[in-house]
């Protein structure tokens, strides 16, 4: 495990002093790194706290443990997304002069992997979540509730359901909706 | 896959299934690549639900700090004069002492690992209701407030998983620990989101009495792949196993 770890803990905390004090240390390098690659302040302020929250999606898997420097692995993930923003926007020359600078000075071969890991997680994470957005307020309602912690029985009876089988049964139907728009998207 | 197929991830999702038969679907989604690929999205499914809350904090947290940080002028070339080295030399003698003196007064193991993700209930009443007064009061350390608003919570929906958990970490705060441990036992003993939770902070509520070896006894029930394992692994080692 390696020592920023600790930092990997306290995104899946929500720790607050300790993602400041990642902040502190990471995002001067990630704002100059952008500035340099036709970027503004805002925008590496945006591709930042996408890393940080690809990282989080990462790091919901309680078995992922951080094995390379911090540093490295963000800039692995903030750059890639930089490049990709540039690509959209077709600044193919920026493009370039970016994928030239993309890796210099970091060299921890862990953090290529961890990178492909995070952007493949939150790339996932967003597709569930935009699938999610278009289902019935109702069923959205009905799935977050019932991951809320509240039981099938208390469930029922707040949406006033005739029994906990009808809940059952509109939750699968929901779930049915969930994963054929995951798949249309 | 057939129709019959997802009735079934449906019942082992919604924890309808006897064990026998969940151990025979856990087979069956090692052997067949199919119902595996709907398998694991089921699972995918299920922590992007139970991770929605959590997310949409730490999203809140990174967008508040994130300005501070990137600023347009943030990071200019710093020009050093006599003054500002005097400055930082007696910056430094300071934090030397700062150093010096905090390193005799390492925090605890209980403050160490006794750190709370933020209540966030999904439902929201009105401005004003028992969930928004619990969640603004345990967000701000007003653990008193913060469970007397759980409380009201609980008399409407006593089963709500969340709302007990909270009450028994605001009762670890509050330094009742035995209390505590009757908020989080039978969420503990049972099948929810919330077990692995519950364990880990029944866990902690050990070491708030100082009670190491039952500490490590619970943090020994977390299983590998549950929230808060490699935690437990360090707390254990930092227990000395």
């Amino acid at each position: 495990m390696h020592p920023d770890h600790r930092y990997i803990e306290a995104l899946r905390r929500n720790d607050a002093p300790v993602i400041r004090q990642l902040y502190e240390r990471f995002a001067a390098q990630a704002r100059l790194w952008v500035l340099r690659n036709n970027g503004t302040a805002d925008d590496a302020r945006d591709v930042f706290q996408e890393a940080l929250m690809a990282l989080f999606e990462l790091a919901a898997d309680p078995d992922f443990v951080l094995q390379c420097p911090l540093g490295a692995l963000l800039h692995r993930i903030y750059s890639r997304r930089w490049i990709d923003r540039l690509r959209q926007k077709g600044r193919d020359e920026a493009v370039r002069k970016a994928e030239e600078r993309r890796y210099t000075g970091e060299a921890a071969p862990d953090a290529a992997e961890a990178a492909d890991a995070a952007l493949e997680q939150a790339a996932e994470n967003a597709r569930l979540a935009a699938a999610f957005e278009r289902l019935s307020d109702l069923c959205r309602q009905l799935l977050r509730l019932l991951s809320d912690g509240l039981t099938p029985a208390e469930l029922a009876r707040e949406l006033q359901l005739n029994s906990v089988e009808t809940l059952y049964r509109r939750k699968n139907a929901c779930i049915q909706r969930w994963r054929a728009l995951y798949f249309e998207s | 896959m057939q129709q019959q197929d997802f009735d079934l991830l449906d019942d082992y999702f919604n924890g309808l299934l006897p064990p026998e038969s969940e151990q025979a679907l856990r087979e069956r989604a090692a052997a067949d690549p199919d119902f595996a690929r709907e398998f694991a999205l089921r699972e995918r499914m299920q922590r992007w639900l139970h991770r929605e809350p959590v997310r949409q904090a730490v999203a809140k947290n990174l967008a508040e700090i994130g300005p501070d940080y990137f600023t347009a002028n943030a990071a200019r070339p710093w020009r050093v004069s006599w003054k500002r080295w005097a400055l930082l030399a007696a910056s430094f003698a300071v934090f030397a002492f700062a150093v010096w003196f905090f390193a005799l007064r390492q925090p605890s193991l209980y403050h160490r690992y006794a750190q709370h993700a933020p209540l966030q209930f999904t439902e929201r009443g009105a401005g004003d209701s028992p969930e928004t007064r619990a969640e603004r009061a345990f967000r701000e350390g007003r653990y008193e407030e913060a469970l007397a608003a759980l409380r009201t919570v609980l008399t409407d929906k006593p089963g709500h998983l969340t709302a007990r958990l909270y009450e028994g970490i605001c009762l670890l705060e509050l330094g009742r620990p035995a209390e505590a441990r009757a908020a989080f036992a039978p969420i503990a003993e049972g099948t929810s989101a919330l077990q692995a939770d519950a364990l880990w902070y029944l866990a902690i509520s050990y070491l708030r009495e100082n009670d190491p070896t039952r500490c490590r006894e619970t943090l020994l029930r977390l299983q590998a792949g549950q929230e808060h394992y490699q935690q437990a692994q360090e707390l254990l080692r930092a227990l000395g196993r």
